[in-house]
């Protein structure tokens, strides 16, 4: 292990003599890989003190959920960063997605509307996946640009009246437990366990994390990079919708600000548990351990009686710090 | 731009040929004006409203905030990155000083300071932002998506609620005219001149074309990299702030949601304007094409009162379409 | 300037080992070296982009120990790339004056001094009536965005100026003027780097000449005391060693047919075979169209016109379908092309091959790690551990992983570009003995090099291709490191017109 040292990389790292010790490159990577893990701990050893209220089992129950949502969100998110892009629409889609099952219970069957919310996500994700890999559009940009069309769409349908109701089936799903968990959280994990899998064990993984690494050696390895990246957006899409639909069973009714903070939450989720934008790089675990430690944060605000909107501060704050401590990382790696 | 120099000029270029030229290399400006004329046209001649000169006056007037907001988002786009704090920085800038100036019970003597105050405050915030991204090297849309949460947290913390007790004069400062053009569109003018000017006529100016071409070639060419970046941060983030105080005028109330909306509109302003968004290429004065698009169209819509919500949805077909025509830097070179 | 015993090494590969250089003002210094000889690195140091492991630079009388980027340029070094450094999307005059833009009294930059600044240093270079100072570079044609980048290291009054293969990228009608341009600025008493592949060039423009290789200087010659032989010998002429394993092999049946193969403006009219069992050497300078037809074979890359058969169907012009019936392409620069640096041996062998394990849609993981392993041994890496990064692995053992990776698709045809850039004598050898045993299998095998001994140790025949074109076919009893070289620096034809 002790002999593993930055490789020099010539490309942009020959202005200045500046070369990091190993003991500092690896010390980085360590605190990358564990920063989230282990703040969970600490986060759970303060609440316990500072807030026992946080243990209540209403509360354990809310941030289940709201783990399970984000969650879902995340994973989706995680897949389209390994690609070396990004999803700046699945706030727009998860709440499109309340908006579809919501208001459209004209007399159609619930599974026509569920079919037709995935297919939607679908399509959403796929307009993303074309944008960036065949127009060559900054990933960003396409997907901000998706956003803003999939929220008028959403606006200009429901005339920004809130309205409908939750079919019954999603109000269970959050509110039902299996045993001691809430049925969401089960949700979460089955989603945790396919994607694990599909990572892990099956070709699709294994492309995916090739062409985050290098597309180009992807391509020489016979990769249709374009299909590949392509389809991960149409799943994060997907997988958005299914965490609008869980969280609209929640809150119980079409909220019009619904989901905005699903952005910046899903990235920060993800680049905490040390998935990076240079892509290839991170798994599902760090996510899942950096959704739980946001959510435990997020929900600390609250049970600690802090006004709501130092919510957005913390988001903000345990982003920035992720994304700084990764930048640093590349930058020592790149030495 | 077209430019003039003696002998060279009579030698390569006939008029014609620089003409062509001026049209090819400012073909994205040609356009968003050809753009602009003709909306503009087709509603004058179908609604007198529109070409009536008070709502003209009124488009300018619109356009003011978010064209502030997006003279300061070109030059950050122009080094290739992104700024997503501006509508947070105007609105902790309004913010701020509405507070002070409840708390002192509307007192006209603090007008300026209070300025002042807010102008630094935004100068502050930009300066850490770069700083920032030039320290860790981290992805500018990323970083300043995430310091624009921390700012929306702190603005709420400021207050939930819109802040009364803004002293008269200061409100003034948007309604005053010169004949019947308001000094706020005088104002608004100079700044764009004042703009132009930095980033066609001055070294700091042109090096942010540079850092945004090539990092290599700027480093090579003895542009002062990080010192770039952090100046452009630092431009957008006054920008913003100017934006917050004028909003504050216009207003009257320090409001916890103005602005919103912002970040977003200033960027399709500035991509419909021509610039890159890789950086390194493009004019301010297509950024200005864009703002006066965006207004004009409301400004339309308002007229046709068509519902708000369908205007959001053209808004976004409109990106759309423009990401969708989108040329990459590798097919055009 | 004078630069004494320089060594530089990267990741315990020597770059350079003792390398000594001077150039006198007036004068127009050419350097000479195969690909990796070291003539980049050389370069980088004198620039500042690098610093040496020791040695010490002498400019002016100044000794320095290494230099900055800011220093050189401000000592008047400057250097012209094969890859420029303009931005296209500003205009000549702008780039010319890049971070030094003149002032005018108001302050602002002033533009009629920048373009007059401009004009003035394309009439000194004699390009004042095709250049215009306003255009933007992005329509210039490659030459003369080299008189602007020429310009540009006037306009810092460059006394030393480097100039890395300028003739490499430039149509053979923009030559004459350039080399007329570097004469009037010798005679201005500038000092010039002239690095090239061409050996007509250095006895048409040079004065003298130093010859680097594996990162020695193996001689330093007034140009009218030497003569082309000479030359072609001092960068050739190693001590051959017995590093080819002797050929045992009967070439078969014709596994791939070319015809006229046309590839997008860079290769023209190509026609060759692959016999099965048989290795195909393919020679020629960068920028010859070698690596383009390595490309081109498997799919990537436009193929204009032309018929590709292999095994008597037309060939699939897909990697993935290509590397299906067996046809599989190595690639040169592994860590651009080769790996997912990031990830380990296993991920990195198994890539190509993953519907070798699949079962039912999942990868069966112990199925994969046998093969894994099996490959490990097969093209011995070491240490064997499958789930070491391949980052960490040392440029050979790297290598091993990229020719392992594809030997485990078990391919009837390989195509090897540059197998050995950059990689040790031992593991050199290693690769070397696994071409031959594929041979022995029956496997056709295309080799495309630029080391001349590899491709004379290992080949049956050897192709050379100049400029996009192939030049000729050399069979066995014709090849000798001479006969490639003239061939592929393309002196023949020009003794044959003159």
């Amino acid at each position: 292990m002790s002999t593993s040292s930055a490789v020099p990389k010539s490309t942009s790292s020959r202005f200045s003599s500046f070369r990091p010790s190993p003991r500092l490159v690896r010390g980085v990577d360590l605190a990358g890989q564990w920063a989230a893990p282990i703040m969970i701990v600490v986060v759970m050893i303060i609440a316990a003190v500072y807030a026992p209220a946080f243990y209540q089992p209403t509360n354990l129950k809310t941030v289940g959920i709201q783990i399970a949502v984000l969650g879902i969100v995340a994973v989706g998110q995680t897949l389209v960063l390994l690609v070396r892009s990004i999803d700046l629409s699945v706030s727009a889609v998860l709440a499109l997605g309340a908006v579809i099952v919501v208001q459209t219970e004209s007399g159609n069957p619930l599974w026509i509307s569920f079919i037709q919310a995935f297919a939607v996500a679908a399509v959403i994700g796929l307009a993303n996946g074309f944008l960036i890999t065949k127009r060559q559009v900054p990933p960003f940009v396409a997907t901000f640009g998706m956003l803003v069309f999939v929220q008028g769409a959403r606006l200009a349908y429901t005339k920004g009246q809130a309205s409908g109701t939750v079919p019954a089936i999603l109000r269970a799903i959050s509110f039902e437990q299996i045993g001691p968990i809430p049925a969401a959280l089960v949700v979460w994990l089955i989603v945790n366990i396919i994607f694990i899998f599909i990572l892990r064990r099956t070709r699709y993984g294994r492309w995916i994390y090739a062409v985050g690494g290098n597309p180009s050696a992807a391509r020489y390895a016979g990769i249709r990079i374009d299909a590949v990246v392509i389809a991960v957006h149409a799943i994060c899409s997907m997988l958005a919708m299914l965490g609008g639909l869980l969280l609209s069973g929640y809150i119980g009714y079409v909220d019009l600000r619904l989901g905005s903070d699903y952005n910046l939450n899903s990235i920060a989720a993800a680049i905490v548990g040390g998935t990076t934008f240079t892509g290839g790089r991170g798994n599902l675990f760090g996510t899942a351990a950096g959704v739980a430690l946001l959510i435990l944060l997020l929900n600390l605000v609250v049970v600690l009686g802090l006004p709501i909107h130092w919510q957005y501060a913390m988001q903000g704050i345990v982003l920035v710090l992720a994304v700084a401590l990764q930048g640093f990382r590349q930058f020592l790696l790149s030495r | 731009m077209a430019v003039t120099v003696e002998d060279a000029r009579e030698r390569f270029s006939p008029c014609s040929q620089q003409f062509v030229r001026f049209l090819r290399n400012n073909a994205s400006i040609v356009l968003i004006y050809g753009i602009i004329l003709l909306v503009v046209g087709i509603a004058a001649v179908f609604n007198e409203n529109f070409r009536s000169p008070s709502n003209l006056m009124n488009i300018m007037r619109q356009s003011i905030i978010l064209g502030l907001i997006a003279i300061g988002q070109s030059v950050v786009i122009l080094t290739g990155g992104m700024d997503m704090t501006v509508a947070q920085v105007a609105r902790i800038a309004g913010l701020t000083v509405a507070t002070i100036f409840a708390a002192q019970q509307s007192n006209p003597a603090l007008i300026v300071p209070l300025i002042l105050l807010g102008l630094l405050i935004g100068t502050v915030l930009g300066g850490l932002t770069g700083i920032l991204i030039t320290q860790t090297h981290a992805n500018p849309f990323i970083i300043t998506f995430g310091i624009a949460s921390i700012l929306r947290g702190v603005n709420l913390a400021i207050s939930t609620t819109p802040i009364r007790g803004i002293p008269k004069p200061y409100l003034q400062i948007y309604e005053a005219k010169i004949g019947i053009i308001p000094v706020n569109v005088i104002v608004m003018a100079l700044i764009w001149i004042a703009a132009y000017l930095f980033t066609t006529r001055t070294r700091n100016g042109r090096a942010l074309y540079a850092v945004g071409g090539s990092e290599r070639v700027a480093r090579l060419s003895a542009v002062r990299y990080n010192r770039t970046l952090i100046l452009a941060y630092v431009f957008s983030a006054f920008c913003a702030a100017i934006a917050g105080l004028f909003l504050l005028a216009r207003t009257g109330v320090g409001d916890p949601s103005a602005a919103e909306g912002m970040d977003f509109q200033s960027i399709v302003a500035v991509a419909l304007g021509g610039i890159s968004l890789y950086g390194g290429k493009g004019s301010i004065i297509g950024t200005l094409g864009g703002v006066l698009l965006l207004a004009a169209l409301s400004n339309v819509f308002n007229l046709l009162q068509v519902n708000i919500y369908y205007q959001q949805l053209f808004l976004g077909l409109i990106v759309l379409i423009a990401v969708a025509a989108y040329k990459s830097p590798r097919s055009a070179a | 300037m004078q630069l004494s015993h320089i060594e530089k090494a990267f990741g315990g590969i020597h770059a350079l080992a003792d390398v000594s250089f001077d150039l006198s003002a007036g004068e127009i210094h050419a350097l000479v070296g195969e690909n990796g000889a070291g003539k980049s690195t050389l370069i980088k140091i004198i620039t500042g982009a690098y610093t040496p492991d020791s040695g010490k630079i002498e400019i002016d009388g100044i000794t320095y120990n290494s230099l900055h980027p800011s220093q050189a340029r401000d000592l008047g070094i400057a250097a012209v790339y094969q890859e420029f450094n303009l931005l296209p999307e500003l205009s000549v005059a702008e780039n010319i004056s890049l971070g030094k833009q003149p002032l005018g009294r108001n302050g602002l930059i002033d533009l009629k001094s920048r373009a007059s600044l401009a004009y003035e240093l394309l009439e000194r270079l004699g390009a004042q009536a095709n250049i215009d100072p306003n255009e933007l570079v992005k329509y210039l044609t490659v030459g003369e965005q080299q008189i602007v980048e020429i310009a540009k290291a006037l306009a810092i009054n460059a006394r030393i100026l480097i100039m890395d293969e300028p003739s490499a990228v430039l149509p053979s009608r923009d030559l004459d003027r350039l080399f007329t341009i570097i004469r009037a600025l010798r005679d201005e008493g500038r000092g010039i780097i002239y690095i090239s592949h061409r050996l007509n060039e250095i006895f048409e423009l040079a004065d003298r000449v130093t010859v680097l290789k594996d990162g020695h200087t193996m001689a330093t010659k007034e140009v009218f005391e030497t003569d082309n032989s000479e030359l072609v010998h001092l960068l050739v002429g190693r001590e051959m060693t017995d590093m080819y394993p002797p050929r045992d092999n009967t070439p078969g049946e014709i596994l791939l047919d070319v015809h006229d193969m046309c590839v997008d403006g860079v290769v023209f009219d190509v026609n060759f075979n692959v016999k099965a069992g048989e290795v195909l050497g393919l020679a020629g300078l960068g920028g010859s169209g070698r690596t383009t037809v390595c490309r081109a074979l498997v799919g990537l890359g436009e193929v204009r016109s032309g018929e590709i058969m292999y095994m008597g169907k037309p060939a699939p012009m897909m990697p993935a379908a290509a590397a299906k019936v067996g046809m599989v392409l190595i690639p040169e620069d592994r860590k651009t092309h080769g790996l997912v640096l990031n990830q380990t041996m296993r991920f990195n062998l198994a890539l190509p091959n993953l519907s070798q394990f699949i079962n039912l849609g999942v990868l069966n993981i112990s199925r994969e790690k046998d093969a894994v392993l099996k490959a490990i041994d097969e093209v011995q890496i070491n240490p064997p551990s499958p789930d070491l990064s391949t980052e960490n692995l040392s440029g050979g053992n790297q290598q091993k992983v990229v020719v392992g990776k594809w030997l485990l698709a078990n391919p009837k045809l390989v195509i090897f570009d540059e197998p050995t850039r950059g990689i040790d004598v031992g593991a050199k050898a290693e690769i070397y003995l696994r071409i031959r045993e594929l041979t022995r299998q029956g496997v056709g095998v295309i080799m495309a090099s630029s080391e001349l001994p590899e491709l004379i140790g290992m080949s049956d025949r050897i192709l050379v291709f100049h400029e996009g074109r192939l030049m000729d076919e050399i069979s066995r009893d014709d090849f000798s490191e001479e006969t490639i070289m003239r061939l592929a620096t393309g002196t023949e034809i020009e003794e044959a017109s003159a």
